[in-house]
């Protein structure tokens, strides 16, 4: 994944182009959310604005959310004794290319998530396994990408480290994502 | 350019998923004109409904006052499926033929009470079965702020007898590879008590594959048609046969947005269920369908967006309805379009060669989606969850452990320094990585050629060093 891997200080259009697109990922899993939300808030607000304004804060809470939960598990990655740093303890994974990891792959598992949904809804199948389970499956698996694709990133006899560092950020990942 | 770039296609990227995203708006309320509609012929429901509410307007499952309220309209109900040919196991007398007659304690009077069910049936060599309802009671005199007013449940549910009756009349003469059950349950007003008493009589629960339900399915905007909270593959069932038919039925509203279907407490939900006999039947597992013609709005229920309600109000009289929906002859047409979609669904349905295959193959609750399994699957989502958490902390403390921990280093030009050891390890080149001016502990000067060295990576070392778990 070199197109992930961002120098420090430099501009990266893939980096802002996945900024750009994340709320929007989410405005696209988050549906079911926003609809809840139409119909239980912002009907008064009309069908089509209310929808709307739905739709756009329901995103909105997820990308911030995710936008937290992406920047906070570095903070926690990079300071934590086990992350995978060369000898002069520069972590190799540094904060733009773990973003635009991170970024990059919650994208893909919304765009994922909410086509299963829409895929799924459709379908005469378990509703609640629709609305609940299924997307933390899709969590869980889009955490374990990440850390995947983390391990790219270092050495083979760093991935332990790595492993081991990354402990609490994937706790706060999977807490966080929605 | 670049920047530019992103914007048009994030700006195309928006307008794809919003377009996406509100395909949910649009009303799939089917088709709402009934020249297009291919309805049954021989039925007369406007003339059923006017004859049944206005010779027994008082239904009330009570014997105050007394009089028997709900018995003779009960035996109206009766005789008619005699007129049509139709058996009953209920034969005490022939003036109560066809009457379950039930007693109970009635919470309103605080007195026993008796009522009437009115079963009806017509059997086939199969040993499935299908029920089809609705409640015939009402509640005639009503005080709301201490006005009394009297209501002939035109509405609720005199609608839902005349569809019934009609029902019986089209399938009288129609051969069908199951057992046919009509029940007109009494005491409905009352907690569901007809339906309740009819199931406790069933020795044969698992044989009934369908109990179709009409309860206040005419006068209002639509005809909804539903099974259970999620749509379910006998309501597609249904809800296919009545397009191909373009009859005049709608799905729930819930049903309209791929992303509401069947949620769990989503307040249409609660609205949709626990109202009607029919969901008597789904609590045992029965696959039902529903017909009724109400909005099912989050803020209540209402028959028709921007108009009064008409249930349990003094407009719940034929008269009041006819006015409502301007005049005999519009009420007539809207009302006969909206019982005689009901009615051409089912006929159209039964007639489908693969009616009892989809029937008993599916699911009443969308084959999980109980209380009790949704408790479960959510549990099991977050065990999963609490699982990984537990399985990561022990990964991180244990794991961790073993994996050789960075030891803090000052870096010199010499090498660097453990300085938990304060032994100098892994001298390194001096025009690489020379780092800090900690180079003047070994009375070194500052090297001002490896400034970008300090002021790049070996600078973040720098803070590293001095606290390793500090913010870099």
């Amino acid at each position: 994944m070199n197109f992930l891997r961002i120098e420090n200080n430099k501009k990266s259009t893939v980096l802002t182009t996945l900024s750009v697109l994340l709320p929007f990922t989410f405005v696209y899993k988050l549906w079911f959310e926003a609809e809840l939300i139409f119909n239980t808030v912002a009907l008064g607000l009309g069908s089509y604005m209310g929808r709307v304004l739905s739709y756009c804060v329901n995103g909105a809470i997820g990308y911030l959310l995710a936008f937290a939960a992406i920047g906070w598990s570095y903070n926690i990655f990079a300071r934590s004794k086990y992350s995978p740093c060369d000898e002069n303890f520069v972590c190799k994974i540094n904060k733009p290319t773990y973003t635009a990891i991170g970024y990059f792959v919650v994208c893909i598992a919304n765009i994922l998530g909410g086509t299963l949904n829409f895929i799924a809804y459709a379908a005469p199948i378990s509703i609640v396994f629709v609305t609940i389970l299924l997307p933390k499956l899709v969590t869980i698996i889009a955490v374990c990408a990440f850390v995947a694709l983390l391990c790219l990133e270092c050495k083979k006899e760093e991935r332990r480290q790595l492993l081991t560092s990354m402990a609490i950020p994937c706790i706060i990942l999977l807490l966080l994502l929605r | 350019m670049k920047k530019r770039l992103i914007l048009i296609l994030s700006a195309i990227f928006s307008v794809f998923i919003l377009s996406f995203a509100l395909t949910g708006c649009s009303s799939n309320v089917g088709n709402t004109d009934a020249s297009k509609a291919n309805f049954v012929a021989g039925t007369t429901p406007y003339e059923t409904l006017e004859e049944f509410v206005s010779t027994y307007p008082d239904r009330t499952s009570t014997q105050s006052y007394g009089l028997d309220r709900g018995k003779d309209a009960a035996q109206w109900i009766a005789g008619k499926f005699a007129d049509f040919g139709y058996e009953t196991s209920y034969n005490i007398n022939s003036e109560n033929e066809g009457l379950d007659i039930f007693t109970y304690q009635n919470n309103v009077t605080n007195k026993s009470e008796t009522a009437y069910n009115v079963v009806f049936k017509k059997e086939s060599s199969s040993n499935k079965k299908v029920v089809i309802g609705a409640h015939y009671d009402n509640i005639y005199d009503i005080s709301y702020n201490g006005v009394k007013f009297y209501t002939d449940g035109t509405y609720n549910n005199g609608v839902g007898i005349a569809t019934l009756i009609e029902t019986a009349r089209v399938l009288k003469d129609k051969d069908l590879p199951f057992d046919l059950e009509f029940v007109a349950f009494g005491a409905e007003e009352f907690g569901w008590l007809g339906s309740d008493r009819y199931l406790n009589n069933q020795t044969d629960k698992e044989n009934i594959i369908l109990m179709i339900n009409f309860d206040r399915n005419a006068i209002g905007d639509y005809v909804y048609m539903y099974s259970s909270e999620a749509k379910t593959a006998h309501n597609k069932f249904f809800y296919d046969v009545a397009k191909e038919n373009n009859l005049c039925i709608a799905e729930l509203p819930s049903y309209r947005s791929p992303f509401l279907n069947g949620v769990p407490s989503n307040s249409y939900v609660s609205n949709e269920l626990n109202w009607a006999d029919s969901d008597k039947f789904l609590a045992e597992g029965i696959n039902i369908i529903n017909f009724s013609s109400m909005n099912f709005m989050p803020s209540g229920v209402v028959e028709s967006d921007g108009k009064q309600n008409i249930a349990y109000t003094r407009d719940d009289n034929l008269s009041a309805v006819e006015s409502r929906l301007g005049g005999r002859d519009n009420a007539k047409a809207i009302i006969d379009k909206q019982i005689n979609s009901a009615i051409s669904s089912i006929v159209y349905a039964f007639e489908k060669e693969n009616f009892v295959d989809v029937m008993s193959a599916s699911k009443a609750n969308n084959g999980m989606d109980t209380f009790a399994n949704s408790t479960v699957i959510s549990l099991i989502t977050y065990g999963i969850i609490a699982f990984l958490i537990i399985v990561l902390l022990v990964l991180y403390f244990t794991l961790g452990v073993k994996t050789k921990s960075h030891d803090v280093y000052i870096n010199t030009p010499y090498g660097r320094i453990n300085k938990t050891t304060g032994k100098l390890e892994n001298a390194m080149p001096q025009d690489k990585n020379v780092g800090g001016n900690i180079g003047s502990v070994f009375g070194e000067e500052f090297d001002p050629k490896n400034k970008e060295n300090f002021d790049g990576e070996i600078g973040k070392n720098k803070d590293k060093t001095n606290d390793i778990f500090g913010d870099f």
